[in-house]
């Protein structure tokens, strides 16, 4: 018990090396990130949450199975998140469906961030819900759609975003760039509800 | 513990534990990483000897035959540029490439980044192995073990020897009065130089170009007759003399002349300059005045 209590205190990267002796310690790991990879994998690939669920499960099996990979040089948090996201792409090229009618979870905290950014200038006046902007996500290219929810909705970095994606920083940048330039050509393009 | 729906942590750890999911060993990575940066250290490698033979083809008497050759220089280029070794050379680039970027941290560098490092490596890699001679010893390797491989030699000869062009390239066997015996050991064939100018400096074992007109039965009549520079000290393959005796083909005519010549040796101008291009250990030959070569043969050195 006083070991489950000192282990919950320590930092994701200390988990991971205990984790490769005590399947316990993963399981700390897997409750922390629980939510966190199950609303992204929602995100990444417009499914049920059953099938994100069993999707998750998947995911946390393979980083079981190569914890000894996890060497330092990212975050844990990167590293897990690397393996949802190859899990997520590999299943969803898999099933090759798209469900019908379900759209990516926008949040508060997407408008607030993309408001921010000063790349991407939003008009004061511009009535923008949430339908509209999951609209939007959902027309737009799979890259794109992936490096938005990254950076806006799972407030990733940059090198985080590189180490997620295993592209340069430079070419993440340019992607966001690209990305926030077609969001913004479609949210001025919308036909006006 | 609640009683509601398992999370999927704790699925997890049931499914762990009931099928005895084990971590995959670390040395399987650490192997995994070692191989990658073996796999790239050997494309580097491969290319910088790709570029080494890219410098050795490009390198030697290749462009300063191409006017007597006739081309232009673009027609010219295109004929001496070893696009295999170009192609080898990329190839490795891109097998360099691959697997460095698969390194832990390759993929943080951008493309041109890696493409450059690589680019760079390889070319002073190159020049460094063709500096050592490298370059020279895996294209006379390749040409003994790769019937198909054309060495430079061979490239060299494919390039100048055209006698029905008149361009005929060979190693000088024999010099007589007025002829002049050139053996080709790419293509097997002697011919019969005719008309050689005996002012010129020529030695046995020199490789030569010769210009003129051919004739019938492997004879050909000179109007100019080139030495070629020799590749880094040496005319590449040195062509094995064909052991013959020295008065073999004398006439009384000539047999009177290397008389002559004897009696002039004996009294020789000290001031006379040695032909150039002269090896050790060929037989030496002097030049005669009235437009004619003239033999005057001696025993080989003894080494």
């Amino acid at each position: 018990m006083k070991k489950l209590h000192q282990d919950t205190a320590k930092s994701d990267e200390d988990l991971a090396v205990i984790a490769r002796n005590d399947p316990a310690a993963f399981g700390i790991l897997m409750e922390r990130y629980e939510s966190k990879l199950l609303r992204y994998i929602m995100r990444l690939s417009r499914i049920t949450k059953e099938d994100a669920e069993d999707i998750l499960q998947e995911s946390y099996l393979k980083a079981y199975e190569n914890i000894n990979s996890f060497d330092g040089t990212q975050s844990f948090s990167s590293w897990i998140y690397r393996i949802a996201h190859n899990t997520t792409i590999s299943q969803w090229r898999k099933a090759k469906a798209r469900p019908q009618g379900n759209a990516v979870d926008v949040d508060e905290s997407f408008l607030l961030n993309l408001r921010a950014d000063d790349d991407v200038v939003i008009t004061l006046d511009q009535e923008i819900t949430a339908s509209t902007v999951q609209t939007i996500l959902g027309q737009l290219d799979e890259k794109y759609r992936n490096i938005l929810i990254l950076r806006y909705m799972e407030d990733k970095n940059y090198q985080e975003i590189s180490d997620i994606l295993k592209k340069p920083p430079g070419t993440v940048a340019t992607l966001l760039h690209r990305a926030k330039k077609q969001f913004k050509q479609k949210l001025d393009t919308r036909p006006i509800e | 513990m609640s009683e509601q729906k398992k999370s999927t942590a704790q699925s997890v750890l049931e499914t762990i534990k009931k099928e005895n999911v084990a971590p995959v060993p670390r040395w399987h990575f650490v192997a995994r990483n070692i191989f990658v940066w073996v796999s790239g250290g050997i494309f580097l490698i491969a290319g910088a000897l790709s570029v080494s033979l890219i410098i050795f083809a490009l390198s030697g008497s290749a462009w300063q035959l191409r006017g007597v050759i006739g081309r232009s220089t673009f027609e010219h280029a295109l004929v001496i540029m070893p696009f295999v070794w170009i192609g080898a050379f990329l190839l490795f680039m891109f097998g360099a490439d691959y697997a460095l970027r698969h390194t832990k941290k390759g993929y943080r560098y951008p493309l041109w980044v890696i493409a450059l490092v690589i680019f760079v490596g390889s070319v002073m890699g190159g020049a460094a192995l063709h500096a050592a001679k490298v370059s020279e010893m895996t294209d006379e390797v390749l040409g003994t073990h790769m019937p198909q491989y054309k060495t430079l030699e061979k490239r060299r000869a494919i390039l100048m020897h055209r006698p029905d062009e008149g361009r005929i390239m060979g190693a000088i066997t024999q010099i007589g009065d007025d002829h002049i015996k050139l053996q080709n050991h790419v293509f097997d064939e002697v011919w019969v130089i005719e008309g050689v100018d005996a002012d010129l400096d020529l030695a046995q074992g020199a490789k030569v170009l010769v210009i003129g007109t051919k004739g019938a039965d492997q004879s050909f009549t000179a109007q100019e007759v080139i030495v070629l520079p020799k590749h880094r000290g040496r005319h590449m393959r040195e062509v094995p003399m064909i052991p013959e005796s020295p008065y073999s083909d004398e006439g009384p005519r000539e047999q009177r002349h290397r008389e002559d010549d004897d009696m002039m040796r004996q009294h020789k101008d000290p001031e006379h300059e040695k032909p150039r291009f002269m090896e050790e250990n060929h037989e030496r030959l002097e030049v005669g005045h009235e437009g004619a070569v003239r033999g005057m043969h001696r025993e080989r050195k003894s080494e």
